[in-house]
């Protein structure tokens, strides 16, 4: 066996390689994002030419492809995700981190953050909130801690992390971002969120919607004002909870669930739900049945789908299946 | 080559385009550093070629002080031409005649040839017409003698070209294009602007007037000078623009304005080169504009890519320096009305010069309206973008009411020297004002 990091022989039940440190028993999306880059010889995205150059432009018609941030995609197996761009915005201010443990509580963790446009540097904000929490929220399962202590920790880092970005002088662009996580266990779900992005549970029966969003309309709504109404009052998207240096101290809202059945964990931004918001229609874009569904083409048809409806905002969306597709404590190394 | 110099190419523009909008407009400023300079004056110094061309019609003897200007002018620049440097001087009138050598060909420099040729322009008196297109001629045959990589001629004129039509000029031009450099000068107030303008356009050098002949012997010692600074000849800006885009224009905007669009050689697939001629330590600003298929939001292209490309030996070539030109389109219209600074800068610069170039034009064919309204825009524009160099020009040719809103009434009698003056200077250009540089903007 090699580490899968360095590359040097490891042994079968070592935790932790001798050489570089990595945790063998995680395994997750790198730091700073699963950058996307167009391989040498892929065909040319706009044209379909192959001539596309070493500095990501066709040399044919010119088209940019995809790179960087504008498109992200990671497939661990157990969970998978996609966060673009989209047709409107000039950067993807998106970003997404998950994992999977291994060990005795075996577990995947996944984490959306939505920069907030409006603020300064919102792309660095998400990406260092979603890596930051992920990791609280890996080690957290490695050691078998409670799931919503777990949440709130990784929350509080992603709080401190986005603050650290604030330039104290300009008070009213601090960078932030929203939050929105999940812990899949073979025994439960559980979803912790702050702002707008969404988690959802998608099924054959009993799809519904597992966030509520920290918005001004969600918080007349929950007063008792009528939905129409409220989405018609000034500002009814203004976020009213979110992650940064001007947000105060903030506690997530998380919610713990057993399913009944087999099904997807979906987190997502609101570049997706915005055009796809009922659940049942969500579960209607997939190209196959949520349980069993390759995650990987749903992540890419949902994205597709949100695109060809105009793509406004940045669109990010990642699944987990539950039960958990990871191999049994006994079968782990 | 050695003692080519460094070339560095960076791109200004918005590169924002509103939803549907096709037109893409870049500043490509191109760097050359690290050319040779005094230091390469000990290297392969035979590399470098020089004419000069002096014009010995009749009127060069009114008024007397002339011709003897133009005799100085040349003593002084053939002194400017370092050792090793061949060289060779004509003298024109209705035909072409070379003064020096007194072989056909040219001469390497040294202090025994350079007092030779002063020697024998001291000789030179003034009889007869002019004829442009022949002096170019044989100043193209000189040339053709010796493999010279980098040619510069001067020619000096005070007069119109009349003794050949301005088919044979142009025809003479057209096949001594991409052969030599030439700065064209004219000397008092008979010569024709629009002539030399042809003959410098063409052949990537300057026109200037030189009023009074005794600012000669300067401005010829700067050309030598500037020529001998040259370490590189032939350069080409080459520029790729995806498929299906037309290029609308390229322009030289800084030093001086001088359209390159019509001078492109096709490189397949989808590229072309424009000629910028030699090059020493020097920076130069160039105006791109391109039209491309719209995309969709959100969607970035390559409009263009700008390189520089330097021949070599045996028809090799080096290709440096690289500047992309990108268009992305967005719905946000904060981004998309952006006006970026170089560009508008320029494209102010060209239009000052169109206004002042077509009154002047209107006011000789004595369409008083046409020359008003154009030379009133061009006050305004002066006035409004701070060429006071320029506003002081305009100031000698129209009566300025009011310069805000470009109110002028035409003077009655105008200086021949004022208005030459203003129609020559019209093409040389101001460089933007950049954050790294002065406050204060300095005439090129």
């Amino acid at each position: 066996m090699t580490c899968p990091n360095c590359g040097e022989p490891v042994g079968a039940k070592d935790r932790f390689c001798e050489s570089c440190g990595a945790n063998l028993r995680v395994v997750r999306t790198p730091v700073g994002g699963p950058l996307g880059a167009a391989e040498p010889g892929e065909p040319c995205v706009a044209c379909g030419g192959t001539h596309v150059g070493a500095d990501g432009f066709c040399e044919d018609c010119g088209r940019a492809q995809p790179a960087g941030r504008d498109r992200m995609e990671s497939d661990l197996g157990p969970v998978a995700g996609i966060s673009d761009k989209g047709r409107r915005r000039a950067r993807n201010e998106d970003s997404m981190a998950f994992g999977t443990a291994g060990g005795d509580t075996p577990a995947v963790v996944a984490v959306v953050c939505d920069g907030v446009a409006t603020s300064d540097r919102a792309d660095n904000a998400s990406q260092l909130a979603v890596d930051a929490a992920s990791d609280v929220l890996l080690d957290a399962v490695l050691e078998g801690k409670d799931a919503e202590d777990a949440t709130r920790a990784a929350v509080a880092k992603a709080v401190d992390v986005v603050a650290g970005l604030a330039d104290p002088s300009v008070q009213r662009t601090a960078p932030s971002c929203t939050f929105v996580s999940a812990v899949v266990t073979p025994g439960e779900v559980t979803v912790g969120w702050v702002g707008d992005s969404r988690a959802y549970w998608l099924a054959a029966d009993g799809a519904r919607r597992l966030t509520i969003d920290d918005t001004v309309a969600a918080e007349l709504v929950a007063e008792g004002m009528s939905e129409e109404a409220a989405m018609a009052v000034h500002q009814a998207h203004a976020l009213s909870k979110w992650i940064g240096a001007d947000a105060g101290d903030i506690e997530p809202r998380m919610l713990t669930f057993t399913p009944a059945g087999p099904g997807l964990v979906l987190l997502c931004s609101d570049g997706l739900w915005n055009y796809l918001p009922e659940p049942q229609a969500l579960v209607e874009a997939l190209p196959g049945p949520p349980d069993g569904v390759d995650l990987q083409a749903a992540a890419s048809e949902l994205t597709h789908v949100a695109l060809e409806l105009g793509g406004h905002d940045n669109i990010t969306t990642v699944l987990v299946p539950f039960p958990p597709k990871l191999e049994s404590a006994g079968s782990q190394p | 080559m050695t003692g080519a110099p460094d070339f560095a190419v960076e791109v200004y523009q918005n590169e924002y385009l509103s939803v549907g909008a096709t037109e893409v407009n870049a500043i490509v400023t191109v760097t050359a550093s690290g050319a040779g300079g005094p230091a390469a004056a000990a290297g392969p110094a035979g590399s470098a070629a020089e004419v000069i061309i002096i014009d010995t019609s009749g009127s060069m003897h009114v008024p007397r002080t002339k011709l003897s200007s133009a005799k100085q002018a040349t003593a002084a620049a053939i002194d400017t031409l370092r050792d090793g440097v061949a060289f060779a001087v004509i003298a024109g009138t209705d035909q072409a005649q070379l003064v020096y050598p007194y072989r056909h060909g040219l001469e390497v420099a040294n202090d025994q040839t350079r007092a030779e040729a002063k020697q024998a322009v001291t000789k030179l008196s003034a009889n007869g017409g002019t004829a442009i297109g022949r002096w170019l001629h044989l100043a193209d045959s000189v040339f053709a003698t010796q493999e010279s990589s980098m040619r510069h001629a001067i020619l000096l004129t005070d007069g119109q070209n009349m003794h050949e039509t301005p088919r044979q000029l142009a025809r003479t031009i057209h096949e001594v294009t991409g052969h030599f450099v030439c700065d064209a000068r004219g000397v008092g107030t008979d010569w024709e602007v629009k002539e030399l303008r042809q003959v410098a356009d063409a052949l990537l050098g300057t026109v200037d007037i030189v009023a009074e002949p005794e600012g000669l012997e300067a401005d010829f010692r700067a050309m030598a000078a500037s020529a001998m600074n040259k370490a590189v000849a032939d350069v080409s800006l080459r520029l790729w623009t995806p498929q299906g885009a037309t290029i609308k224009f390229v322009k030289q905007v800084e030093p001086t304005l001088a359209d390159l669009t019509g001078r492109r050689t096709d490189v397949p697939p989808r590229s072309g080169d424009y000629p910028t001629g030699s090059w020493g330590s020097e920076t130069r600003d160039y105006h791109v504009c391109v039209q491309v298929p719209a995309a969709a939001t959100g969607e970035k292209m390559l409009a263009g890519r700008v390189s520089l490309v330097l021949p070599g030996p045996d028809g090799s070539e080096t290709v440096v320096g690289k500047g992309n030109i990108v268009a992305v389109w967005t719905e946000d219209t904060a981004l998309s009305t952006r006006i970026n600074r170089e560009v508008a800068h320029y494209t102010g610069q060209a239009e000052l010069a169109d206004a002042i170039q077509e009154g002047l034009e209107a006011r000789k064919a004595g369409d008083v309206e046409t020359a008003t309204a154009k030379l009133g825009r061009a006050v305004q524009l002066a006035t409004e973008t701070g060429h006071s160099d320029t506003a002081k020009l305009l100031a000698k040719v129209v009566d300025v009411e009011d310069a805000k809103t470009g109110t002028v009434r035409l003077k009655r009698k105008v200086a021949a020297v004022d208005e030459m003056t203003l129609d020559t200077r019209s093409s040389k250009t101001m460089r933007v004002r950049r954050k790294a540089e002065p406050a204060e903007p300095t005439e090129s």
